[in-house]
């Protein structure tokens, strides 16, 4: 039996999980490197808000990776590869002989560099024990700084405006979510946040945290200090690489991959937030770091893992977020100053539409608007169809340009549907994780 | 108290200080007043005293729907205008489809009522809460539908996400008859009710497919009754043609029996050199590329577009006519090419008027043209029947107020009483000024006499539909001067009922008891045909004491010299109405429960249809 | 195992079949659509939607298509959305967190997210007995074993070689 070991359960690693499972019903062995349960980041901010409990974030339990004979190894670290040998070694000196590796060990997020930045109740925002720690410090009227407003800001806002903190938002460029939406956009929602409390501080270069009793002074280059009881720092991540230097494997931002989710090393895959891979719209290779990205490439990684040749074309770069019932989401190529831009504003919703073109091609989208707006979600996903598939929309460009919002009709002209739906990832109709099982 | 099949809000819009703001539909008014005609009536009476004429400020416009919008009941999009109308003067009962109600409910409103005038042009614009009068100073002068197609782009929507009620031309230059369209094709037309819109200086309302919910109380029973209503349309025979072909076939049934209004009344035989099978209902169709458009939910077979598919006009996009615009702009005027008459009837749908009473107008003028009542110099031109373009050339000339449009554009009762003489002799209208529909009512007596002595601006019981849920005879002779006043007085009341629910009347054609469950489904009501028809009845007699205030009594219950005429030939030629006229009038008053002497509704009756202000306010307070 | 899962997928399963060139634009499906998922008549939260082609003269209803791909159910991150018996891609209210990563991994545009219950929605059939068919009058869109295909996309097309299709210009 072949011998598959996993570095990492988040996303990428889980969802490899899952699909060799689904390939070879128990037919091989799985070693999953963990140092913690598996769980999901992309629902911290809904622990956060006390929406769900605890155990609603883990993904898989020690019986669940049971059941799927997985051997787990939770609460191990991997210390480095020796490829040549075919080996994992773990902290502790521990060695795990591997067939196939794939890396799968995300990101970390990134405080920015200030002093008082490693203080107490300045916390990051990315894992579940950062959570929980931040979880515990909020409520009705604490005052919290968030320092960045990026998409991971974002996620959490709703969250903590929900526990009836005083909320202040602080980015270091001129305008919020610098990395997802352009000027325009930005200055929507940053009104929208401003009318419903939320303040807001841009061009804001954070010089220091200091204690002020128990709260904490945040001063800054510029501008009055901000007192606050505390700090949010989400502002960046990194993929976690360090500790595969010298096993060989090319690195640049993460670890270059193919259309496989293969490295430079023959047997070992990487996957998620540490894989630098094939962009859906450019073919450039990238780091998305986004969790739909993490899910391909786990499960194209797992599927050539298992002996099958699963190449995939790339995931679309994409992010949505909704901030007090305004929905925010862009796709692809959105900030790409080459490409000729159709844009409108409809103050009054507000809503915002930004579509960008190559040729008769979509290449990248904003879409801005409140969450109950009936063609919000409706158009997201269409703007992502349309942009994914690249479809000849020519016919169509003139109306657009005239009426970016009538993405609907665009996209059911387009026959994108129907170039879509023949299509799976793997070659063969996705089931349900709940259907996965091993043979017994 | 829950709002099963309401809104629960009427949005109040006061155009002279640009202010907007909700007011509840109060619970306890809903059962008696429902909706739509009801609620408009209650609040012409209350609101709209003698001295407010039409073009008063103070005049209200009632755009009203129903508990049945928005609801899954075939053809519930409904809008009931309520106003004191430019034609009588008093008040108007007029409806339209398409999706207004539904998408007003979706907003959060049972109905719009506007006051005041505005000081510059607007339009409503409603998005849930969001109710904002806009400037509309690149909307004039543009038609109905230029109107849609322009708002459509102003606010990115298309298809049925944005209803849009507007008026064209003829409204902004307040013709006396201009109507209310919206959706493509759907006309509230009667008494001048797009005039009082023009006269308060309102473009169009544009409403937003609301994201908000309408609850029944009983929707799995609601379902069932839908389509038990729907089983009846598709399979009575008094209503499958209407399911399969609208009215369509109303042209060669009532050509059968003397009633198509054939230039102007001076005939009733059918020109030799009209092809019949053209005019059949499946023959009209035919005849073009046929697009289904339908109302809110509704499975009828009708209100489409369609594709002219030759002539001058090929390749043009129209609503297809129902029966009053095949008449109208076509066998009243002498036309007779379909092709050309339904594009003719898009052009008054767009410039908004009338279409019964354009017909009436420039059947008139051509008679008049033809025996020189007219000239060619007052006209500016000459207009002979069935002339398409030179009918069109007289709508500009009218929606322009210009020449002789001018005079035309108070419609035919004003026109002719200003031309007198022979001319006046000729003119079809009612002396109340109620426009008649497009048949030649010298045939149907039931309609001529309903529409004299309708008190909404047009007829009040309008077609018996099963006439045998009250004990009525299923079907009366049209001529039979007993039965057929016993039947109009008799019926009295259901029609008021059906306005009032924000549905189609073609979709409540349905046996009282089926309509009744499926509005004590959306409602929660034990309503039975009997209340319906009381509150029917009420609503009926409220719109006559309002115009009974308004000083418009019995003296004016009569047709013009030429509508109430004898057919020279045809199925009925000889057959004289006005030989029987007092005599049905008075067997209509002893029926409807009306005062023959002074029009009054007896007290008896008002306090019996709990309306005992009325009353008061009619015989005084110790009647 | 392998066969016992397949039973809701390939082969036999039906499918909401659109044949737009009979719909009218009544909006009925949506009406009972929005019943179905709220309990009152509620189009803005219907997942079956009606566009408009050639001005006011062509529509078309658009819904989940249920492909095999799947797109909402692998990115779900709390495996929320499952494959009913009917064989819809289904959403377990209890298990969805609201986050939305299934509206933007939706390429279709049909996976919505409810304002008002935090949570994603989408069409799962109504349980093998689809409402939007059942009330269509004009049997514009049926239910029964057919082709996974797009079958609004050529119609539109068809209508759309300018967005006003050939009425460019009338309308």
């Amino acid at each position: 039996m072949a011998r598959h070991v996993i570095v990492g359960g988040g996303t990428a690693g889980w969802n490899a999980i899952t699909t060799l499972r689904e390939l070879d019903q128990g037919d091989s062995e799985i070693i999953l490197v963990a140092d913690e349960t598996p769980y999901s980041r992309m629902v911290l901010p809904y622990y956060l808000a006390r929406d769900i409990a605890e155990s609603h974030v883990y993904i898989a339990s020690p019986p669940k990776l049971a059941a799927l004979s997985v051997d787990a190894r939770l609460g191990a670290r991997a210390e480095k590869i020796d490829a040549s040998a075919g080996k994992l070694i773990l902290e502790g000196g521990d060695e795990v002989e591997y067939d196939n590796l794939l890396i799968a060990t995300g990101s970390s997020a990134v405080k920015a560099p200030v002093p008082g930045a490693d203080g107490e109740n300045v916390h990051s925002f990315w894992t579940f024990p950062q959570a929980r720690a931040v979880a515990s410090g909020v409520g009705e009227g604490a005052r919290v700084a968030m320092i960045g407003a990026g998409f991971i800001a974002f996620t959490i806002l709703n969250a903590l405006v929900s526990q009836g903190v005083k909320l202040t938002v602080v980015e270091l460029e001129s305008r919020i979510l610098p990395r997802m939406i352009d000027d325009t956009g930005a200055g929507i929602v940053q009104d929208w946040l401003n009318d419903r409390g939320v303040e807001v501080r841009t061009s804001a270069q954070l010089a220091s945290i200091e204690d002020k009793g128990d709260a904490k002074l945040l001063k800054f280059k510029e501008g009055p200090d901000l007192e606050v009881d505390l700090v949010i720092m989400a502002t960046g991540i990194k993929p976690n690489i360090d500790w595969v230097a010298g096993s060989g494997l090319e690195t640049n931002q993460g670890i270059l991959v193919d259309e496989y989710c293969r490295t430079n090393v023959e047997n070992i895959y990487a996957a998620g937030d540490i894989a630098e891979g094939p962009d859906a719209v450019t073919g450039e290779k990238v780091v998305h770091a986004i969790e739909p990205t993490a899910m391909q490439h786990g499960r194209v990684a797992a599927a050539n893992m298992a002996g099958q040749e699963v190449a995939y074309k790339g995931s679309l770069l994409m992010n949505i977020v909704d901030v007090l019932d305004m929905e925010i989401a862009s796709f692809g190529a959105w900030d790409d100053a080459d490409a000729e831009v159709f844009e409108a504003v409809r103050a009054e919703r507000p809503a915002y539409r930004k579509l960008l073109f190559h040729g008769g091609r979509l290449t990248g989208a904003i879409i801005l608007g409140k969450t109950r707006e009936i063609w919000t979600t409706n158009d997201v996903g269409m703007l992502k169809g349309l942009v994914y598939t690249g479809v000849d929309i020519s016919e169509w460009k003139e109306h657009l340009r005239e009426n970016p919002f009538d993405v609907k009709r665009a996209f059911l002209a387009s026959g994108a549907a129907g170039g879509l739906l023949p299509e799976t990832i793997l070659g063969r109709p996705s089931i349900s994780a709940h259907e996965i099982a091993v043979s017994s | 108290m829950t709002d099963y099949a309401y809104a629960g809000e009427i949005l109040r819009v006061d155009l002279s200080s640009g202010k907007t703001w909700g007011e509840k539909f109060e619970a306890a008014d809903r059962r008696k007043w429902v909706g739509g005609a009801g609620l408009g009536a209650k609040i012409l009476w209350e609101e709209v005293p003698p001295d407010v004429g039409w073009d008063h400020p103070e005049n209200r416009l009632v755009l009203a729907t129903g508990p049945l919008a928005g609801l899954p009941v075939w053809g519930t999009g409904g809008l009931t205008v309520v106003t004191r109308g430019a034609m009588t003067n008093g008040a108007t009962n007029t409806q339209a489809n398409g999706f207004f109600g539904a998408n007003l409910k979706y907003c959060g409103y049972d109905a719009i009522v506007f006051q005041g005038e505005s000081p510059d042009w607007v339009y409503l614009h409603i998005r849930d809460d969001g109710v904002e009068l806009r400037d509309a100073s690149e909307l004039l002068g543009k038609d109905t539908w230029e109107t849609q197609q322009s708002l459509e782009k102003t606010l990115n929507l298309s298809g049925h996400n944005l209803s849009v009620y507007s008026i064209g031309p003829a409204g902004e230059n307040l013709v006396r008859f201009a109507a209310i369209q919206g959706d493509y094709g759907h006309v509230a037309s009667k008494n001048g009710c797009g005039t009082v819109m023009g006269k308060k200086k309102v473009k169009a309302v544009a409403i937003e497919r609301g994201t908000k919910g309408v609850a029944a109380a009983h929707p799995k029973a609601l379902f069932a009754a839908a389509d038990d209503i729907a089983h009846s349309l598709q399979t009575d025979p008094s209503t499958r043609g209407l399911y399969l072909y609208g009215t369509l076939g109303g042209v060669r049934n009532l050509q059968g029996m003397g009633a198509l209004p054939i230039r102007n009344y001076t005939t009733n035989v059918w020109p030799e050199e009209v092809e019949t099978q053209k005019w059949e209902a499946n023959g009209l169709r035919e005849g073009f590329d046929h697009r289904g458009h339908q109302c809110s939910a509704c499975g009828m077979h009708h209100c489409h577009m369609q594709v002219i598919s030759s002539g001058p006009y090929k390749g043009q996009v129209v609503d297809e006519p129902e029966y009053e615009g095949w008449s109208g702009a076509g066998w009243t005027i002498g036309a007779t090419d379909p092709q050309q008459v339904t594009w003719m009837n898009t052009q008054l749908d767009r410039a908004c008027v009338d279409v019964n009473e354009f017909g009436w107008l420039c059947g008139w003028v051509m008679e008049c043209q033809q025996k020189g009542y007219i000239t060619d110099q007052d006209l500016g031109f000459r207009l002979e029947w069935g002339d398409i373009d030179g009918a069109n050339r007289l709508l500009e000339m009218i929606c322009k107020r210009e020449g002789m449009g001018d005079l035309l554009a108070e419609g035919t009762k004003l026109a002719a009483e200003k031309l007198g003489g022979e001319a006046q002799d000729c003119a079809i209208y009612t002396e109340v000024n109620n426009s008649p529909r497009g048949h030649d009512h010298r045939s149907r007596w039931e309609e001529m006499i309903d529409t004299c002595t309708g008190s909404g601006g047009t007829m009040d019981t309008a077609p018996p539909v099963f006439p045998t849920d009250y004990g009525l005879p299923a079907r009366v002779h049209p001529q039979d001067a007993e039965e057929v006043p016993k039947h109009v007085g008799g019926l009295r009341g259901r029609r008021a009922y059906e306005d009032s629910l924000g549905a189609c009347v073609f979709t409540t054609r349905a046996p009282m008891d089926v309509l009744c469950r499926s509005i004590q489904a959306a409602t929660g009501w034990d309503v039975d045909k009997d209340e319906a028809m009381q509150t029917g009845r009420r609503i009926n007699a409220l719109m006559r004491a309002f115009n009974l205030r308004c000083g418009i009594g019995p003296e004016v219950e009569k047709p013009s010299r030429r509508y109430g005429s004898t057919p020279v030939d045809g199925p009925i030629a000889g057959v004289s109405i006005m030989d029987q006229w007092e005599k049905m009038l008075d067997i209509w008053y002893e029926t409807a429960g009306y005062d023959r002497e002074t029009g009054r509704p007896k007290p008896e009756l008002l306090r019996e249809l709990d309306l005992e202000d009325v009353a008061e306010a009619l015989w005084g307070a110790n009647v | 195992m392998r066969e016992a899962l397949s039973s809701n997928r390939g082969g036999a399963m039906k499918i909401l079949k659109i044949i737009p060139e009979k719909c009218t634009g009544c909006m009925r499906c949506e009406l009972a659509c929005s019943y179905e998922q709220t309990g009152t008549f509620q189009p803005s939260k219907a997942v079956i939607r009606v566009s408009a082609f050639e001005g006011h003269t062509s529509y078309a209803p658009y819904t989940c298509p249920q492909c095999d791909e799947a797109w909402c159910l692998t990115a779900c991150p709390v495996e929320a959305i499952g494959i009913s018996p009917a064989g819809a891609k289904d959403v377990a209210d209890d298990i969805c967190v609201g986050c939305k990563l299934c509206t933007i991994a939706c390429p279709y545009g049909t996976m919505f997210y409810d304002i008002d219950t935090h949570k994603a929605f989408k069409c799962d059939l109504c349980g093998g007995n689809p409402a939007c068919a059942s009330v269509c009058p004009t049997d514009a869109i049926v239910y029964e074993e057919a082709d996974k295909t797009d079958w609004v996309g050529p119609f539109a097309a068809e209508r759309a070689k300018s967005p006003a299709g050939p009425l460019a210009g009338v309308l």
